[in-house]
């Protein structure tokens, strides 16, 4: 079953690496490799040594036949060993690097590149030590040293394992974003079953495997692979955990990788819609048109009442009006899209968050005088950022919420907060509307999609949102409960005024 | 959130049930009823059994010992015998059975508490003599099984062509101290050659495949390097070449902790194991047969593998403690003249020569 277990974790792991192509996909990838590596070994050894009761044996190799055939395989001692050897120590140094890897502690962030080269130097000294040549060489005679050295190395798998995991934990626990929290869930979640696996067989001294000091080994009572002596409900309980651990770390897995897939995905699918916004475009010029045939139908209207020898000035005048509102939401239109679709550089610099927010709140209180906004935006907070289109997207969404709490027929509270989150500025835009339904969720972003029934809507505010939040090098977040609101969460990197100079 | 925690708290429970679940390894816990038993069913001939129960047989206290032996016939032997005729039922003892793969390892888990008794080959014997275990029976007084094999298509013909050659060995096994014999006949030693550290079953396949040029190996492995390597099989040197100055005993032994607590278990033990003897002398074939569907081996295999060690000096000595002594002092001269035993040792610090007399008083009363 462990067999099973082990092919089970080898693809997972080729799946990550293959949909995430980021350096932390890479770690769990070594993770999942080098935990797969050591259990292979060691399956392997326990195959051609024998002695295992036939319930470890299925839990090992799930049919004899199996084990028949890796007994027969012609692999040396040394060479089995080593690879256990090699699995046993990259196995917590990956651990580690995933834990520096997701941690947004500052001042590790600040030392990680020393702090990864300084992670190395252990497990090296470690590999060199118990590589067959070195390990013979350096043991025979002074067998004090088996004894020595195999709680020391235990000992710094301990730290590493422990801090890589206390890292993780650390950041989930901190983290209050939810997609920030499910992302460190995953991970955390893969980690801890993977390496519940590993320590099946971890506390084991491996260089047992090469077989060249079995006398000492015997008489020093090192813990042998070998241990048939579980009972069969102990085995029974391994096994559940083992199918749990490797379910959980697949799971976490899987789902890491899919989350950026998604996102991806999202990304891609935007752009082809987008691309097949010729079909928009071919909407608008359409809706123009009959927008201009209603205006010829009130010139017409207007040159007849003109010649007349006495206008009618009331019909004259209604005509105008018309066609003056005609106009404008013709031009209100055109801006609309012109906006939405002009390839304008963003000329991003560090500004107040806190004066973003202001215009934001001024513009929005242009439309809207009588909505109050709850701003809470402390000075001295910089982003990065083009001021202008940014409050720009503020202004769309603090619109969008009001309109949706008039729309549920409620009054509108709509807040407007700047927070510091990690390694983010967060500009979260809440409102009391109707809440957006799931199954609407994936698709508000996408150009020309709108639940408004009104004239003067074409369904590109959330899709030029995104794409100036992008634009930022930010993330957009939807959080929202159909019937108590939504959330839009902006996060922009943080800015780290101090670090510039 | 509450899903999570809900996650989290089972995580932590499952965490602590596996550590719990693999901290069993250190023989304190039960052991694991193994399916691996021989079926009690007769093999295709029928078997007699010279000595049948009696049926006013004193009564026993049940145990059950976990047994550790090696698929061979020199190893396996008596053991499957006396399960498969009930000599140990009769005796109130069952026996669960684990299959090894070379001596040291069933010492490491016989060390480990996780098996009572081993059945050993002569090169583990060194491990006794050093005190990591006690012998309480002798199963046979000399084995012959172990061959070192060469590949004449590696222009091996002799002992002295392994010179620079790369040879396939396990460490501390029988086979290990006929290699270093048949070296040191030659005029060599283990530095002359490359040595690569395999299992028997390995090292098998290594020479088929050609990327070993020699192998210390043992039946039946030896009979299946036979058939594969044909005309390039060649035996440098094997248990029969030494015999004018060694012998290669095998034995039962365990620990000195087991031996202390449970020597009434032993003694019943050994004395199933004289009448296993007695039976293992007289049908051999049959023996050869049962072991071939108990340890799904090649019957041929087998069959051909039968003279792999003396059936029949233990049936005679057995009860001859000064014979035993002897046959043990001469194989610690073998380990002392090689350097794998410093000093002599008395062979009373680790023969267990009471147990083997009341085993065999035992027996010949019941006989």
């Amino acid at each position: 079953m462990l067999l099973l277990v082990l092919a089970l974790c080898a693809a997972t792991s080729v799946f990550v690496a293959l949909r995430r192509r980021d350096v932390l996909a890479v770690y769990l990838c070594g993770l999942g490799v080098s935990n797969a590596l050591m259990l292979l070994g060691v399956i392997i050894y326990i195959a051609q040594m024998g002695g295992m009761a036939a319930t470890e044996q299925t839990f090992l190799f799930l049919l004899p036949q199996i084990q028949h055939w890796l007994q027969h395989r012609p692999i040396p001692m040394g060479t089995l060993g080593y690879v256990v050897v090699v699995g046993r120590t990259l196995f917590p140094w990956f651990l580690l690097q995933v834990g520096l890897e997701v941690t947004m502690i500052p001042w590790v962030r600040r030392r990680m590149k020393s702090l990864r080269w300084l992670s190395a130097i252990v497990p090296a000294l470690f590999l060199v030590y118990y590589y067959p040549t070195v390990y013979y060489h350096l043991v025979r005679g002074r067998f004090w040293l088996i004894t020595a050295m195999i709680p020391v190395s235990l000992s710094w798998i301990a730290v590493y394992l422990l801090a890589g995991l206390a890292l993780m934990m650390q950041e989930y626990r901190a983290t209050t974003i939810t997609f920030f929290k499910r992302n460190n869930g995953y991970i955390l979640l893969a980690a801890l079953g993977i390496t519940a696996l590993y320590l099946l067989y971890a506390a084991k001294d491996p260089a047992q495997i090469y077989n060249l000091f079995v006398a000492e080994y015997i008489r020093l009572g090192i813990m042998s692979y070998i241990g048939p002596s579980m009972t069969v409900v102990g085995w029974i309980i391994l096994g559940v955990c083992t199918l749990l651990f490797v379910v959980l770390g697949g799971y976490g897995m899987v789902r890491y990788a899919q989350m950026d897939y998604a996102e991806n995905r999202e990304e891609v699918f935007l752009q082809r819609k987008f691309d097949a916004a010729g079909t928009g475009v071919s909407v608008f010029v359409h809706g123009i048109k009959n927008q201009l045939l209603s205006s010829r139908v009130l010139h017409k209207k207007l040159s007849r009442a003109l010649e007349k020898e006495e206008a009618d000035m009331e019909e004259v005048r209604a005509c105008a009006e018309a066609l003056r509102q005609l106009n404008e939401g013709m031009l209100a239109r055109m801006d609309e899209l012109y906006r939405t679709v002009k390839n304008s550089a963003l000329s991003l610099a560090p500004a107040e968050a806190a004066q973003v927010a202001e215009t934001a709140v001024e513009r929005f209180h242009g439309k809207y005088p009588e909505v109050a906004v709850e701003c809470s935006a402390p000075p001295g907070r910089l982003v990065l950022a083009d001021p202008g289109p940014l409050s720009e997207v503020l202004y769309n969404l603090l619109t969008n919420g009001c309109e949706a709490a008039m729309q549920a027929g409620r009054e509108p509270e709509l807040s407007l907060t700047v927070r510091g989150e990690r390694l983010w500025t967060v500009i979260e835009v809440r409102d009391n509307g109707g809440g957006i339904p799931a199954e609407l969720q994936s698709r508000i972003y996408e150009p020309f999609f709108t639940s408004k029934n009104t004239n003067y809507n074409w369904g590109m505010g959330l899709y030029y949102v995104r794409r100036i939040v992008k634009s930022h090098f930010g993330r957009l977040r939807l959080e929202s409960r159909p019937g108590e609101g939504s959330s839009f969460l902006i996060m922009l990197p943080l800015y780290d005024a101090g670090r510039r100079g | 959130m509450n899903k999570k925690r809900l996650l989290a708290l089972l995580l932590t429970g499952v965490l602590v049930l596996s550590l719990a679940a693999c901290g069993g390894g250190n023989g304190s816990s039960t052991p694991a009823p193994s399916t691996s038993t021989p079926s009690t069913s007769t093999p295709s001939t029928p078997a007699p059994d010279p000595t049948p129960s009696q049926p006013d047989a004193p009564t026993y206290e049940p145990a059950t010992v976990r047994v550790a032996y090696m698929p061979n016939l020199g190893s396996a032997g008596s053991l499957f015998v006396g399960i498969d005729q009930g000599y140990f039922a009769e005796l109130g003892l069952t026996v669960e059975v684990y299959e090894f793969q070379g001596g040291p390892a069933e010492i490491a888990a016989m060390a480990s508490g996780d098996i009572d008794i081993s059945q050993i080959g002569h090169g583990a014997h060194a491990l006794c003599i050093e005190g990591q275990a006690a012998i309480f029976q002798m199963d046979h007084t000399t084995s012959l099984s172990d061959v070192v094999v060469g590949n004449k298509a590696k222009g091996i013909n002799t002992a002295a062509d392994l010179k620079g050659k790369t040879v396939a060995v396990q460490a501390g096994t029988s086979s290990e101290i006929i290699l270093q014999q048949a070296l040191k006949k030659a005029g060599l030693t283990v530095d002359d050659i490359n040595t690569v550290e395999m299992t028997v079953d390995g090292m098998t396949t290594a020479m088929i495949t050609g990327q070993v040029d020699a192998a210390a190996a043992w039946s039946p492995n030896t009979i299946t390097l036979q058939d594969q390597l044909g005309e390039n099989y060649v035996n440098l040197g094997g248990n029969a070449d030494f015999l004018d100055s060694a012998i290669f005993p095998s034995s039962y032994i365990t620990t000195t902790k087991y031996a202390q607590e449970n020597k009434d278990i032993l003694v019943r033990f050994a004395q199933a194991l004289n009448k296993a003897h007695d039976y293992r002398l007289a049908n051999q074939e049959y023996m050869a047969k049962l072991l071939a569907k108990e340890l799904d081996a090649p019957e041929d295999t087998m069959l051909r593998a039968l003279g792999e060690a003396d059936w029949e000096t233990i049936t005679k000595d057995c009860g001859n403690m000064d014979a035993i002594k002897t046959i043990y002092e001469t194989q610690q001269q073998l380990f002392i003249n090689n350097g794998r035993i410093p000093e002599a040792v008395p062979v009373e610090n680790y023969v267990l020569f009471d147990v083997m007399e009341e085993a065999y008083k035992a027996y010949s009363a019941a006989k």
